[in-house]
């Protein structure tokens, strides 16, 4: 399936009163001007919510592969989980955490038969997208991964959320693309200076709606 | 305060109590802790012998031909005796000399350049490699699922009859952590059993004076990553650790292997340079380049063997060869 988009949404959702359950929901907004995306793929993990300096909601064992092909990964939800106080942040990681990196073989959404894993420089792909510049025609294929310093390439990101009803937090993917010169660099499939490079201008690109 | 200390020490064996038999945890006791966390994957019978299937089926390759034992023959330390390179499917070839299978639970990586972190998560690259066995894990995932006699297995070892990455991976760590060398004609020495000869003894203080500060006794290597100063071959081009870690200090640097069972593992070195063991002694000996900016500042000393020395520590080396280990049927084709 290839699938074209200019961004992705995704959203948090949670009722800090009665209905005591969150929901994460990720959304894609697909237009077919710029790019062709043959595989979007990332995980995000380490969830967690504050409030008053306080951390509320903290995930056990929190990894999420989210996937453009994959419609019931964009929705996270945690059914039992219950606020007594205003919350005014999230935070989580954009790709896993060293431990996940050096803990052998992983289950649920780590199975390395997901396809995000490594196998001859142990470690987890953090982010990938696959595609086609249409303007050009050219491939290209972003692998970002590495967790080991000073070639780690997961961020951590904090919001502030000023609703008790939905976050919503964007992606924008085209304009993640637009900045990178694919003349120069169409592909990246190793730990190293440049995941690191694109890491960090990555994290740039999630916003709160 | 001493039965909570039983209690733990208790808790701790349980553990690993199927990992290794009586005899061989007792010539174990005073060796360093393994790495391996068997916590985690609790070696059992049912555990080791499926591993173990799995080791010698060839039916993990792509197009059926070629088992783990291809590359990693028990009767010469779990290596490719007499390849340079390792060889897959339809005849490929890859980059480096296939490594040894040899007291695995205490290496805290594996591979010439380290690039696997964990033992569980090896068997990946073989299944998966393009000039190995060049299949995918959900393909051998597959087989395994639609095998009765494998489901019937993964059930009595790991109580569900589906099998997971998790568990089929897990079952190559059972058996390949069971692989320990520890019966050697050294071991047995240090432990008093048997006496070396003048040669032997003297192989020895070689080897303590110039050796074993990187192949350190009792396990004969070191989970570290050095430049022997070997010319680097131009049809490879193998950059070692670089590979890996991207950082310019590692070019060039490679695992400190085992010396276990060395006098069987022929050829020598990560690419399989050398096909006799005193082409190796010899190396080190008389032709190390001392300007090589890459070579290891432990080699950055003349060694001064004599020719005498040179057979001496050869002979000392032999003393690392364990015939319970390469003859021991249990570790053998499953029957």
């Amino acid at each position: 399936m290839i699938r074209s988009l200019l961004c992705l949404l995704f959203l948090v959702a949670y009722s800090s009163n009665a209905q005591d359950r969150i929901e994460i929901q990720f959304d894609s907004h697909q237009f077919a001007e710029m790019y062709e995306i043959e595989t979007l793929r990332f995980y995000i993990s380490n969830i967690e919510l504050h409030g008053k300096n306080e951390t509320h909601f903290k995930e056990e064992n929190s990894y999420h592969l989210v996937d453009l092909e994959e419609p019931e990964s964009w929705v996270i939800r945690y059914p039992n989980a219950k606020f007594n106080v205003q919350l005014d942040s999230i935070s989580f990681l954009i790709g896993t955490d060293s431990l996940a990196n050096v803990s052998g073989i992983l289950e649920g959404d780590l199975d390395p038969i997901k396809g995000m894993y490594w196998a001859w420089n142990s470690g987890y792909i953090n982010f990938k997208v696959e595609g086609k510049k249409r303007d050009s025609n050219t491939h290209f294929e972003y692998h970002l991964g590495g967790y080991l310093p000073p070639h780690a390439t997961s961020r951590k990101l904090t919001f502030p959320i000023n609703t008790d009803e939905v976050i919503l937090i964007k992606l924008n993917l085209s304009q993640f693309l637009d900045q990178i010169d694919m003349q120069l660099l169409n592909e990246v499939m190793i730990p190293g200076a440049d995941a690191v490079q694109l890491s960090n201008q990555l994290s740039n690109y999630f916003s709160i709606e | 305060m001493l039965i909570a200390l039983v209690g733990i020490s208790a808790i701790l064996v349980s553990f690993n109590e199927g990992w290794i038999d009586d005899d061989q945890r007792s010539q174990i006791a005073d060796w360093p802790e393994p790495i391996y966390d068997f916590e985690k994957n609790p070696i059992t019978e049912e555990g080791f012998q499926l591993g173990r299937k799995l080791f010698y089926d060839p039916e993990l390759s792509r197009d059926n031909t070629i088992s783990c034992a291809n590359c990693h023959l028990q009767y010469t330390g779990f290596t490719h005796v007499d390849h340079a390179v390792s060889h897959g499917i339809e005849g490929r070839k890859g980059t480096r000399n296939s490594p040894v299978l040899i007291n695995l639970a205490w290496n805290s990586s594996f591979h010439w350049d380290g690039g696997v972190n964990h033992l569980d998560v090896q068997a990946l690259n073989p299944i998966e490699h393009f000039a190995e066995m060049d299949n995918t894990l959900k393909n051998v995932l597959d087989y395994v699922n639609s095998s009765k006699q494998y489901r019937g297995e993964f059930f009595n070892a790991f109580g569900d009859s589906v099998a997971s990455s998790k568990t089929l991976l897990q079952a190559f760590s059972q058996f390949t952590t069971s692989l320990v060398s520890s019966n050697s004609k050294y071991d047995q020495f240090t432990r008093g059993e048997v006496e070396f000869t003048a040669q032997e003894k003297n192989g020895l203080k070689l080897f303590d004076q110039h050796c074993n500060s990187c192949h350190i006794a009792p396990l004969f290597n070191s989970n570290d990553f050095a430049s022997n100063g070997l010319s680097i071959d131009p049809t490879l081009n193998d950059l070692g650790r670089y590979g890996i870690t991207k950082v310019g200090t590692d070019s060039l640097k490679f695992r400190i292997p085992t010396l276990r069972n060395i006098e069987h593992t022929y050829p020598y070195m990560h690419d399989g340079r050398y096909r006799k063991l005193r082409e190796v002694v010899k190396y080190y000996a008389d032709e190390l380049d001392q300007i090589n900016p890459y070579l290891s500042e432990k080699l950055k000393a003349d060694m001064h063997l004599t020719e005498t020395d040179q057979k001496d520590l050869i002979a000392f080396l032999c003393t690392l060869t364990d015939r319970t280990f390469l003859y021991n049927r249990r570790f053998g084709f499953p029957n």
